[in-house]
């Protein structure tokens, strides 16, 4: 069609079509309808609350990982103590080392550093405070505390009794005294000091504490759940089926949008809490089919490696297995396919921005499962058949289990469509344990976020 | 209606007076049902589609600028709304067989007598995204850039699909054999759809809304 021909066309169109008052008959059933409408602005109002409501749910669902993240007090602090038990031995070996730290600091103080010497321990006891400040919320803690407070004290009592000064301003008063070359030997002596403070402070806290765990984030991934997405924006993509095919209907049919994703995630999994945490990761494939403007259910399969760590007296083997000595702590390796099934509600939606929640049950398929035990007394761990040992120091699952619908999935997904054919997601998600899982039988829950490059297939289908 | 009352109206609008609404309605009725059932399938979606955008309307009145031409902002209004439709239902994307489409003769198509409702069926059976790209190019004058960052697509997409759209219409209008006396064409005879087209705008002549702005 040449050009002349392709303007005659518009033109003709154009003229036409472009105000045609006149041929359109008013039609009081379109009013009644657009009547419904404004009677209904509170419902409308609802909606508008669909995005806080959204972002309301997807901190919730944050909070809540982070809130099972935290340890619990009630249980954790027999564990703590028995922890702190259990690393008597590691105890000794750093404190001799802090001795010698504090020995070699002092020598460098040099003899004109009277009050450093004297009161090393003012420093240590400073950082132990402060340590011990930070980590308030770790019932471990209480140890540290205590340690604190008694050591303060025997120093307010025995070094300044003259001195009513709060605990605080201890360690100035005491600085103070200190005659020539106040700042550089306070400097000195402070800076040597900080090894062996450091080395004191971590002696005072139990090892493989929660709150450890947790100051050093692991990175683990996590099933991601997959992502429901209609896509939103397909210019291209659009054709109509001739009008044979076409039915007559009041409503347009909503046709079945496809969208395949790649999903990688890091989380954090626990038993029973995610007091002791380690981090996993999860890679996959999802596959997401709108069945409407806002439903969308999704599948996929995710390769997810779950490392966890937890008390023994979580590892639940029935009467298959009997340990000749209880293991202290069990560090196990779950290798597994995620097959989530889930359902999207999408709550919001502007432009290329679209926020969902949703829910399902995944299945887990075991790939590869093994465990490592921890023994109270290093000495006595180790293989089964050793002199020394008390029982087999790990332990390979031979059999892969199938947990079919056995954890729940929570998440929200935020995504943001590239262009036509391709999205990303970002997804914080919490899958929570319906039945125990694994050889060992634990309540394995995890949170974590993925993220996801989505493809919407229906777009391959360019009129 | 006259300038002046015509910010009666809008003034009744602002204070969500009801009568005024549907005074105000019913005046722009075909206007703003002339721009969706180009955008539309049919008429029932074209309704719902204006009924959105008169909802616009009403619950944005205030924002209107009286010093501006009500009609251009309304109809503003009517196209955002039928575009945003179009995006809202890119998942009901059917394929066609375009390859018809590719062979169509240079034949003249000034010689055929065609009425409003006979264009705007061949238009609607347009696929939706033709129907749009044509909409927005041929009779509303947007360029193709234009169109690419309104519809989130290639200018090459919106030059593609306009080009398509052509084709097609060209052929609804070559097939069209339609006698002068005849109030439809025949064109989508045999089809067991039927012609989607405001069907009560027949004898339409004469209207209550023969409205001047």
């Amino acid at each position: 069609m040449n050009t002349e021909n392709e303007k005659r066309l518009d033109d003709l169109f154009k003229k036409k079509l472009e105000d045609p008052v006149d041929e359109i008959r008013y039609e009081e059933g379109d009013w009644d309808a657009l009547e419904q409408m404004l009677d209904k602005p509170k419902r409308k109002g609802i909606a508008y609350l669909w995005p806080i409501l959204s972002g309301v749910a997807a901190m919730l669902l944050l909070f809540l990982g982070w809130w099972m993240f935290a340890p619990k007090s009630g249980s954790q602090t027999g564990n703590g103590q028995q922890m702190v038990k259990t690393q008597a031995k590691k105890d000794t070996i750093i404190d001799h080392q802090a001795a010698v730290t504090l020995k070699r600091a002092d020598t460098i103080i040099d003899g004109a550093n009277t009050i450093a010497k004297q009161n090393p321990k003012d420093t240590i006891i400073d950082k132990a405070q402060t340590i011990a400040r930070q980590q308030r919320k770790d019932t471990s803690m209480d140890r540290n505390k205590a340690i604190a407070r008694k050591q303060n004290a025997i120093i307010k009592k025995g070094i300044q009794p003259q001195l009513n000064a709060p605990v605080p301003a201890v360690n100035k008063p005491l600085f103070a005294i200190v005659p020539v070359k106040k700042d550089t030997i306070i400097d000195k002596a402070k800076q040597p000091n900080k090894v062996a403070a450091d080395a004191f402070a971590v002696n005072q806290i139990p090892v493989q504490t929660p709150a450890n765990n947790v100051h050093h984030p692991v990175t683990t991934a996590q099933p991601p759940v997959a992502q429901p997405t209609p896509a939103d924006v397909q210019g291209q993509a659009i054709a109509a089926v001739p009008a044979k095919t076409i039915k007559p209907k009041t409503r347009l049919a909503y046709r079945p949008q496809f969208t395949l994703g790649f999903v990688a995630a890091p989380d954090i999994n626990g038993v029973g809490s995610f007091a002791q945490s380690k981090v996993g990761t999860n890679v996959g494939m999802t596959f997401a089919v709108g069945v409407s403007r806002k439903l969308s259910f999704n599948t996929g399969v995710i390769y997810s490696v779950k490392p966890y760590f937890t008390n023994f007296s979580n590892y639940n083997t029935g009467s298959s297995y009997k340990f000749p000595t209880n293991p202290q702590q069990v560090t196990a390796d779950c290798r597994m396919l995620d097959i989530p099934l889930n359902v999207n509600y999408q709550v919001f939606r502007q432009r290329q921005n679209r926020i969902s929640i949703g829910t399902g049950l995944s299945s887990y398929i075991m790939m590869h499962e093994s465990y490592k035990f921890t023994y109270a007394n290093d000495a006595a761990a180790g293989p089964y058949g050793n002199t020394t040992s008390a029982g087999p120091a790990s332990y390979t699952v031979p059999n892969h289990g199938k947990y079919f619908f056995g954890v729940m999935n929570l998440n929200a997904t935020y995504e943001r469509q590239l262009n036509s054919k391709v999205g990303i997601s970002v997804q914080p998600y919490l899958k929570v344990p319906l039945t125990n899982i694994g050889y060992s039988q634990v309540k394995l829950q995890t949170t974590g976020v993925a993220v996801g490059l989505n493809w919407n297939l229906n777009s391959l289908t360019k009129p | 209606m006259g300038e002046e009352e015509l910010h009666q109206l809008i003034g009744g609008c602002i204070k969500q007076d009801r009568k005024c609404q549907k005074m105000l309605y019913k005046a722009f009725y075909g206007f703003s049902m002339g721009i969706c059932l180009r955008y539309a399938g049919n008429r029932e979606e074209a309704a719902e589609v204006m009924n959105q955008g008169f909802f616009k309307v009403f619950t944005h009145i205030g924002s209107f600028d009286t010093s501006r031409p009500f009609k251009a902002w309304l109809g503003k209004i009517m196209m955002n709304v039928s575009i945003d439709y179009y995006r809202a239902n890119l998942k009901m994307a059917y394929t066609e067989d375009l390859d018809q489409a590719e062979h169509v003769s240079d034949g003249d198509i000034a010689d055929k007598n065609l009425n409003y409702n006979d264009l705007l069926a061949m238009v609607q059976k347009l696929p939706h995204a033709y129907r749009t790209v044509f909409n927005l190019f041929a009779i509303e004058g947007y360029s193709h850039e234009e169109i690419a960052t309104m519809l989130n697509i290639n200018a090459g997409t919106s030059k593609s699909n306009l080009h398509k759209a052509r084709q097609k219409l060209k052929q609804m209008i070559l097939k069209a054999d339609k006698p002068s006396s005849s109030g439809n064409a025949n064109y989508n005879n045999g089809m067991d759809y039927s012609p989607i087209v405001a069907i009560n705008a027949i004898n339409m002549n004469g209207s209550i809304f023969k409205q001047r702005y």
